[in-house]
């Protein structure tokens, strides 16, 4: 093999390892760029989405709006207790007694009218007595006056007992009227609606300052830093090949082997001939 | 308002509504005064617009509505 030659491959080879090195060395400085790039990019956008969810804070006159708003609600739940505690006891009772009613129990109601009726009764017996004798519960007219008058009174009582249950939650009903549990509704109103505007400008400060794309910053710099790896592979490939093709050629043992780099180093003469035997390495 | 007349205005609502009506009072015209007064005493003259003096009222006078009743029937039977 001519000196020439064998100059020229080593100058082929150091010029590929020169060049592979260089590529390797450029994509690492690359691939740090682009993290440091992302890193400053996602501080960046880190920043903006702080800014923004300190700007979307409640106003100081939001937070005093909300504060008095539930300084009134907790008002009128105290004086909705207050006026619970100051219900008549009658108007209580008047919705135990239409419950007694309604579940066919005697409202005590009509205690009186009872009492009323058995005084009303005792005095009919008297007056029966001294007009028909000792004998009046078994005369026919002592029977018979008896007899009508517990009728009467029972449909008196009966009926009564139909129409106080009306009465009874007429009035009992008035309790809840005085103790609307809509009192504070515009105050819950208003407390919602500023709350919720401070949860919407939250949603839209966090929506609105995206950290996600910026994220995998470091994960592309490292796809980077593989590909210059991978690059570097390729050129020791094409560095092998060419010792490899110098070798056949019989830089090192004499023989040749097809080599299409040699064409690139100027040599195509060579390009083309198969590997001789009995070489060095062979 | 004074206290007797809150006594016998709550003793009236309690015989009223719950039946145990005290022993000086009764469902009768002399009752039926004290308990106007004693509420025009709580809610002014014009008690009637309360409903709750209303309603009160109203009891009592269908409470004694049905003392005149049985009267009558035992008027009637004897």
């Amino acid at each position: 093999m001519p000196a020439a030659t064998s100059i020229a491959l080593g100058v082929g080879a150091a010029a590929v390892a020169g060049g592979t090195a260089g590529k390797v060395v450029s994509g690492m400085k690359a691939a740090s760029a682009q993290e440091r790039a992302a890193q400053m990019q996602l501080a960046e956008r880190r920043k903006e989405r702080e800014l923004a969810l300190q700007l979307a804070e409640p106003t100081t006159t939001e937070l005093l709006s909300m504060d008095k708003a539930i300084q009134f609600a907790e008002a009128a739940n105290a004086r909705n207790a207050r006026v619970l505690d100051s219900v008549d006891p009658a108007l209580i009772e008047a919705g135990e007694q239409a419950l007694e009613l309604m579940q066919g129990k005697e409202a005590t109601v009509l205690e009186p009218i009872r009492g009323e009726r058995q005084r009303q009764r005792q005095e009919l017996r008297a007056r029966l007595a001294d007009q028909l004798g000792p004998g009046f519960e078994t005369s026919s007219a002592g029977i018979r006056a008896l007899n009508e008058f517990d009728n009467q009174t029972s449909m008196v009582l009966n009926n009564a007992q139909m129409n106080m249950l009306g009465s009874l939650l007429h009035t009992s009903a008035q309790t809840r009227q005085v103790v609307s549990p809509f009192q504070g509704a515009s105050t819950f109103a208003t407390l919602a609606d500023v709350a919720g505007g401070v949860s919407r400008r939250r949603v839209a400060a966090a929506t609105g300052t995206p950290v996600a794309p910026y994220a995998g910053g470091s994960e592309l710099a490292k796809a980077s830093r593989y590909q210059a790896i991978g690059g570097a592979f390729g050129g020791l490939t094409q560095l092998g090949g060419l010792i490899g093709g110098a070798a056949a050629g019989g830089m090192f043992s004499g023989g040749g082997a097809p080599v299409s780099n040699l064409g690139s180093l100027g040599r195509t003469d060579l390009v083309g001939q198969t590997g001789g035997s009995g070489g060095m390495l062979a | 308002m004074a206290d007797e007349d809150i006594r016998l205005l709550e003793s009236m609502a309690k015989g009223v509504f719950k039946g145990e009506m005290p022993p000086k009072l009764s469902f009768d015209q002399p009752g039926r005064i004290k308990l106007i007064s004693a509420l025009s005493k709580k809610y002014g003259t014009q008690f009637r617009n309360n409903s709750s003096a209303d309603d009160l009222l109203k009891m009592f006078d269908k409470q004694m509505g049905l003392m005149k009743q049985i009267r009558m029937i035992r008027r009637a039977g004897s």
